[in-house]
């Protein structure tokens, strides 16, 4: 009962912040009727710019919240998230290498999924051996071929002119301006096949989150369940990324509001996820927007402020949540 | 023979568990005692020879057939994510249910059976998470019986429970095997062992060193030999043999 009141207050803080998001911008508020009775002026503003802008701040952060509840039910690890085995830093390298060669915008978010794809592939590989993939290896495995596409990217960056950094450095930073309907389209791709995934596979993955051992006990087939949730969380996160860039700590905040108001089992935590990542982007979306004036900062600005201090409350709070 | 990465850790083992008895595994570190209940419950594919189910190889039934049939319960790892004990214990229904059913009125009988059986009712809306060693290792046990199964493979059921829960443990799993159920339990307490088995094997280094009834195996020759020094035995009023063994420096 909690659980289902919990996720409907949140349901509705979402619609609020998507109508505030889409109603109010840079050139002040403007109907959100105006969408369908005015076909030019207020109404292409709101189509072309305000809507996709915030469609996309619902799919990528639904996708990535969603991702995060995957890789810490899988990895049994509460800071575990899609980041961990390399999804962002093979985005980032794909994404910068493409913007030192001056490609156009599509190009990029293509490149950026790819080397999402390629990294996490390629650690993968290696944490599988005899067809059992190790969880251990898996993160350890991710901290190395992230930390070698992170040096490929910093010598990458030396070659991009001093024009083109400021475009570089805004994507790494996250953002969701200037995107269009092609990068929901990109983001929705993600998402909606992820989450039916995901939602399938809710009962097995709380077996999985008791271990391995555990859940082969019960009768899952353990090693078909962790290459389908690595593989969903990658689209999912790597979809996000390709979209709008690095966004730090949806994927391991959402997750952890979600268990926080609607317990363990992933039945209530994956849309709880959805629903707190989507929250979450679109709000710091508003404020990244609205928090100087005539000035926009990226929101990954402003989910890595939020998300260091959540971490820190957390940690703080735990004691409490726990008495 | 069975192992891992080629080294085989048991070998030549031929042992029938039968339907109404407790079967105790017990021996030194190392002596290959998981090794060998992860054999049993198909979770580690022999290197030579079978494990059978009746007429039927383990190997040959499906993952949820074989979880039907089999129940294992493991040491009680440590839980990170919020779930209540109730919640936990329903995991226990998964090989009847599989990924998509909802639980019915006999997982619901089943549940409740399975914490009245433990103790862990008046536990039942608690989060896993805050459980003390002990009562999450009972949690573990209520999983493991709501599973119904026919088989119960039981690794150190008793390594976190005090004294007077391990009677309880006891009492459960001699009343188990009473209704027809097989048990197969490893254990390091052999005074636990001595109460709770009708059939005890000791292994060592992998192979079976004594095995028949609790009296017989538990013996201070056999358990000198085996774990290298001699322990006192006794036998107290009820008949059970208690097991000392003296202090001493590491080797």
């Amino acid at each position: 009962m909690k659980a289902t009141r919990s996720l409907t207050l949140a349901a509705f803080a979402l619609a609020v912040v998507c109508l505030v998001s889409v109603a109010h911008g840079e050139m002040g508020w403007l109907a959100p009727w105006k969408l369908v009775t005015d076909a030019a002026g207020d109404g292409r503003v709101l189509r072309e710019l305000r809507l996709p802008r915030t469609l996309l701040g619902l799919f990528a952060g639904a996708s990535l919240g969603v991702s995060g509840a995957l890789m810490q039910g899988f990895f049994r690890n509460p800071v575990a998230e899609p980041y961990v085995i390399g999804v962002s830093s093979g985005a980032a390298f794909g994404a910068v290498a493409v913007l030192a060669a001056g490609m156009p915008g599509w190009v990029v978010s293509l490149a950026a999924f790819a080397g999402a794809g390629i990294a996490a592939a390629l650690v993968c590989r290696l944490a599988t051996r005899d067809g059992v993939t190790s969880p251990l290896v898996l993160l350890l495995g991710g901290m190395a071929i992230a930390g070698f596409l992170q040096a490929l990217t910093m010598g990458l960056l030396l070659r991009v002119d001093p024009f083109g950094m400021r475009s570089v450095v805004l994507w790494l930073m996250g953002s969701l301006a200037y995107r269009g309907w092609e990068h929901v389209a990109i983001a929705a791709v993600g998402w909606i096949p992820g989450m039916g995934v995901a939602m399938a596979a809710s009962r097995v993955l709380d077996l999985l989150s008791a271990g391995e051992d555990s859940a082969a006990s019960l009768g899952v087939p353990v090693e078909t369940v962790k290459r389908l949730v690595i593989g969903v969380s990658c689209l999912m996160a790597g979809t996000a990324v390709a979209s709008c860039g690095i966004i730090a700590y949806a994927g391991l905040m959402a997750p952890h509001l979600a268990r926080l108001l609607v317990g363990g089992r992933h039945g209530m935590v994956l849309p709880g996820s959805a629903l707190f990542g989507a929250l979450l982007l679109t709000a710091s979306d508003l404020l990244a927007r609205h928090l100087l004036p005539g000035q926009e900062l990226p929101v990954g600005v402003i989910t890595g402020v939020i998300g260091a201090l959540f971490l820190v409350g957390f940690l703080l709070m735990r004691g409490r949540f726990e008495a | 023979m069975a192992g891992y990465g080629g080294s085989p850790v048991v070998r030549g083992i031929d042992l029938d568990v039968r339907s109404g008895e407790v079967l105790g595994v017990t021996g030194p570190n190392g002596a290959g005692k998981s090794t060998l209940l992860k054999a049993m419950s198909g979770r580690l594919r022999p290197m030579e020879g079978e494990v059978r189910l009746g007429p039927t190889p383990i190997t040959a039934l499906s993952d949820r057939e074989r979880a039907r049939r089999l129940s294992v319960i493991g040491q009680g790892a440590r839980l990170e994510f919020p779930f209540t004990v109730r919640e936990f214990v329903a995991q226990g229904r998964y090989p009847h249910l599989g990924p998509f059913r909802n639980l019915g009125p006999a997982d619901d009988r089943a549940i409740r059976a399975a914490l009245a059986e433990t103790g862990m009712e008046g536990r039942a809306d608690r989060r896993v998470d805050l459980l003390s060693g002990g009562e999450a290792q009972r949690a573990w046990l209520a999983r493991g019986l709501c599973q119904e199964a026919e088989i119960l493979l039981l690794d150190e059921p008793g390594s976190a429970l005090d004294a007077s829960y391990q009677a309880v443990l006891c009492g459960i799993l001699r009343g188990l095997a009473a209704k027809g159920r097989a048990v197969v339990c490893v254990l390091h307490e052999l005074n636990l062992a001595a109460r709770l088995c009708d059939r005890l094997i000791l292994l060592e280094a992998g192979r079976i060193a004594a095995g028949g009834e609790p009296r017989e195996v538990l013996r201070s020759e056999i358990l000198g030999r085996v774990y290298g020094e001699e322990p006192l035995v006794c036998e107290v009023d009820d008949g059970f043999p208690v097991i000392l063994f003296p202090s001493r420096k590491s080797p």
